[in-house]
């Protein structure tokens, strides 16, 4: 393992998180693309087992990136990036009621390194790159059928994934992903933070019936302050083929392992550089007050899926054969955070983001081809490192936001894929979304956006085959 | 690891010698997580000169495996098994500072979870004769779920317990010694000898020969003795006894303790990381005279072990033999398959000294080794002898272990305890890792405690 003894741990850990939710991300992309009769089978006690594993390539560019303006925060301009990594997991039918999976693989990270120090160049594209073990799922799951087989309930503990909304390929998923104060959103290529979703540690209650999904989570945090418990309900209804409608909530860090830390008060210490600050003061109308606030908050979500395919009963566009996710539309807002504070979170609606995407016509020629879009209209900096290092719920006093009072309020996100002989896929995506690359030497900055001005944005492909 | 992919190796080679065989692959697997609470710790992990008090943090880690294990012909069995395991951090506060806890912040432990090849006469799961070479699982006292396993647990001097929750010695399924065994059975007679690599403590690569035999009378009772010459051959002659090192390089530990007691002007002692341990173990299961029916497997069982941790007095900080002889017991309270077991377990340990491994060697290198590249000459001293009186507070420990499977393959287990559990805290300063631990027992005063608890399924 080539590892530097100054290798700072919160880049491991973040790479970690990466880890996890780009495995998963390929894992979901598997078994949805997957025959079952394609899984090979085993048996150990009488219990069904189904083998899969994968293993990818993935390779790209940051081909514009803000300028630095403080000398010391990671320049990713004309970056490479690259990693690789295999894995293999299982899952197990113990009966017809229990059923238990694992996945474990490594991954090796090549590290953005942009630039570092004060000359600026001294790291750039340094080949940097170590390997990480990671396990994405450990999962005991229990299903019960309900209303005569009509419907089911399931319980689910341990590691496991989630997706509310598997249409987003990249932007989107608001509710699972990033801070409520501050209120950060999270993307990146190929589950980074959004398309599919990460793995989460915790309980998952479900319950369907006809066109009625219902889940309840209870799950902990992954990003610092870990171990607070976050409870969530989702749901959503198909209300014909075709037309889905989904909404949900998230009492984010409800139960704080320690809430001196989730809810500082006026305690917390910062880490410098304008970051960490846990009060304030507002002296607006002539009076001085100390504003402290949490890390804690109430998110809403409300979603769509159409597919006029589906919903209007044809597959043929002239005489095009349509692919499965031709020509459907879908969305998602939310409101990051209920309650309003004064200066830093005033204004409701700037705490709304809300995106869109598409499903280009690709006549089978491709699994898919999307465009997605988002506007956010916060203020506030578009970094998380103030709470992911500082356990701040105040934003960062980022340096872009305070000499150009302003930030990049569009996102968007190009995305195809195209699977070849059953077991091998090509995926690519150009963007310029909320990536946070991270990799800086002996700088916290892996919770900076590397993409914040429109004239921003990178390119990145997956070459993977799985079985 | 390096000996176990060597060993990996060793065995994919033997397959492919045989390949005119057939070869019987079997596949197990596993998965579990944990989640549970320091609840009181009043002692501090002294990390990297900074204290870091671990009381009232939540924990949470999970891991897998994957293990094949390979029969051919009538005599080879060949084991390989990889996994990971994402161990939490466990941060309370640093410095008399809340310190975020950090999930990611992890020690991914035994990659390589097995790779022995072993050669037996008999059969297979009972063999009369077996030898077994590589990275392989051994567990003299199965009905030990968390305190005891003294011989091969832990250092000699100085002596120090090593428990915790669902710890890798109690687990059958992963490799927790390096070398070589050899074992034989001879109806209720057993015996095994094994030539073992240190791999867990500084100094690294020395070799331990150790010998257990056990004895099953009436079917009931079993009785057992073993003896470990710890590290007899030395991967170095100097680092066994640092305080003869030149230019006294390895006079002190890290804590400024000397690594030798002047007794008198023409005598000085130099302490040693050798030594010898002794134990003696027992587990009594009087079900067959008990009346009840649909007793539990584990039901009523009784079980004890006792060891001495050096048995050579020398200097002043071992000069008590009595001081060096944990004992423990523990009984398997009747749940009538209720459950798989309910243990309740209770150790003493009259030892005067810190329950920590830092003067081993580097600290950082037990959580984060990467942390210190140029770390300290191992001591075989204790922490700070005579600075801690709290260290008889804590003479005392116990833990309550329960166990459900369900659907044969779902496993619940739970524990709480006053053990030796040694959390691993890795202290950010927002810049970078700055402060490790895991050396430290936490849980020193009768007031302190946590409870574990795992949710895992395997095949």
């Amino acid at each position: 393992m080539r590892m530097s003894a100054q290798m700072s741990m919160q880049t491991i850990s973040k790479c970690m998180r990466v880890n996890r939710r780009r495995a998963n991300a390929l894992l979901w992309t598997c078994l949805l693309a997957l025959p079952g009769s394609l899984f090979a089978q085993g048996d150990s006690s009488g219990i069904r087992l189904k083998y899969h594993g994968a293993g990818w390539v993935e390779f790209g560019k940051v081909e514009n990136s803000y300028e630095d303006l403080g000398g010391e925060i990671g320049d990713y301009n004309k970056n490479w990036l690259q990693d690789g990594g295999g894995q293999f997991g299982v899952i197990a039918k113990v009966d017809s009621n229990w059923e238990g999976a694992f996945q474990l693989g490594i991954m090796e990270i090549e590290l953005p390194r942009g630039t570092a120090g004060e000359n600026g160049q001294q790291t750039a594209s340094l080949w940097y790159p170590f390997w990480t073990p990671y396990v994405s799922e450990a999962r005991v799951t229990y299903s019960h059928p309900v209303l005569n087989h009509l419907g089911k309930f399931q319980v689910t503990l341990g590691e496991f994934t989630y997706n509310y909304s598997p249409d987003a390929k990249n932007l989107g998923l608001y509710l699972m992903n990033g801070y409520v104060y501050p209120g950060a959103l999270e993307s990146g290529f190929g589950g980074l933070y959004g398309g599919v979703d990460a793995s989460e540690f915790g309980g998952l209650v479900r319950y369907e019936v006809g066109g009625f999904h219902n889940d309840i989570l209870l799950k902990t945090e992954d990003e610092r302050p870990d171990y607070d418990w976050s409870l969530l309900n989702i749901a959503s209804y198909t209300i014909r083929p075709g037309l889905e409608i989904g909404a949900g909530v998230d009492f984010y860090r409800l139960i704080a392992n320690n809430s001196s830390i989730t809810s500082p008060g006026t305690m917390c210490g910062g880490l410098g550089y304008g970051l960490g600050e846990c009060s304030y003061t507002d002296t607006v109308g002539g009076k001085v007050d100390t504003i402290t606030g949490s890390l804690a908050g109430t998110k809403v979500m409300a979603r769509f899926h159409l597919d006029p395919k589906a919903l209007f009963g044809f597959s043929k566009l002239g005489p095009w054969i349509l692919g499965g996710k031709d020509l459907t539309l879908y969305g998602e807002a939310a409101i990051i955070g209920l309650k309003n504070y004064p200066i830093y979170y005033d204004d409701i609606w700037q705490r709304i983001p809300v995106m869109m995407g598409f499903d280009f016509p690709a006549f089978g020629y491709l699994d898919y081809l999307s465009a997605e879009v988002e506007y956010y209209g916060s203020k506030n900096s578009s970094d998380d490192i103030g709470a992911n290092f500082g356990g701040s719920w105040i934003p960062d006093n980022n340096q872009y936001v305070q000499d150009y009072n302003t930030r990049d309020n569009w996102k968007w996100s190009v995305n195809l894929a195209r699977t070849l002989f059953g077991h091998l896929q090509f995926s690519a995506q150009v963007a310029d979304d909320h990536l946070r690359l991270g990799g800086t030497h002996d700088l916290p900055w892996v919770g900076g956006e590397v993409l914040r001005t429109p004239d921003d944005w990178y390119w990145t492909c997956k070459l993977a085959y799985f079985f | 690891m390096r000996a176990s992919i060597l060993l990996g190796i060793w065995g994919i080679c033997a397959t492919t010698v045989s390949a005119g065989e057939v070869v019987q692959f079997h596949i197990h697997g596993q998965a579990w997580n944990d989640f549970g609470r320091i609840m009181q710790a009043s002692d501090s992990e002294l990390a990297g000169g900074t204290t870091v008090n671990t009381s009232s943090n939540s924990m949470q880690s999970l891991g897998a495996q994957f293990t094949v294990d390979a029969e051919w012909g009538e005599h080879w069995n060949a084991v390989l098994g990889i996994g990971a395991y994402q161990m939490a951090t466990a941060l309370g506060t640093v410095g008399g500072t809340p310190e975020a806890s950090d999930f990611l912040n992890v020690s991914l432990m035994k990659p390589i979870s097995q790779a022995s090849l072993t050669y037996y006469e008999g059969l297979i799961d009972h063999p009369w004769l077996s030898i077994t070479a590589g990275n392989f699982a051994y567990d003299y006292n199965p009905d030990v779920k968390d305190l005891g396993l003294y011989l091969l647990r832990g250092p000699v001097y100085p002596g120090l317990l090593m428990s915790g929750f669902q710890q890798f010695e109690t687990d059958t399924t992963k490799a927790v010694q390096t070398g070589f065994r050899v074992h034989n059975a001879i109806g209720n007679f057993s015996q095994d000898l094994l030539l073992i690599n240190e791999q867990e403590l500084p100094p690294m690569f020395d070799w331990s020969l150790a010998y257990v035999a056990k004895y099953r009378a009436f079917n009931a009772l079993e009785i057992g003795a073993g003896v470990n010459f710890y590290r007899l051959i030395p991967y170095s002659n100097a680092l066994e006894t640092p305080g003869r090192f030149p230019y006294g390089q390895g006079s002190t530990a890290s804590d400024g303790t000397p690594n030798y007691d002047v007794v008198s002007p023409d005598d000085t002692v130099f302490y040693t990381d050798q030594g010898i341990k002794l134990m003696g173990m027992f587990s009594l299961d009087p079900k067959r005279w008990l009346p009840f029916e649909n007793m539990g497997s584990e039901d009523f069982k009784l079980y004890g072990e006792a060891a001495v941790l050096g048995v050579k007095n020398y200097g002043s900080l071992y000069n008590d033999i009595w001081q060096r002889i944990p004992v423990m017991g523990g009984f398997n309270v009747p749940t009538f398959g209720i459950l798989d077991f309910l243990s309740v377990e209770v150790e003493w340990y009259g030892s005067p000294y810190r329950d920590d491994l830092s003067n081993l060697g580097n600290p950082a290198s037990i959580v984060a080794p990467w942390m210190n590249q140029n770390p300290p000459i191992p001591s075989p001293v204790p922490v700070e002898p005579g600075a801690y009186p709290d260290s008889v507070k804590d003479n005392w420990k116990w833990a309550v272990v329960a166990q459900k499977t369900v659907a044969k393959h779902i496993r619940f287990t739970a524990q709480i305890a006053n053990d030796h559990f040694r959390p691993g805290p890795l202290v950010s300063d927002g810049t970078g890792t700055t402060t490790t631990g895991g050396a430290a027992s936490v849980l020193t005063a009768p007031s302190d405690w946590y409870f574990m608890c795992r949710l895992g399924f395997f095949f």
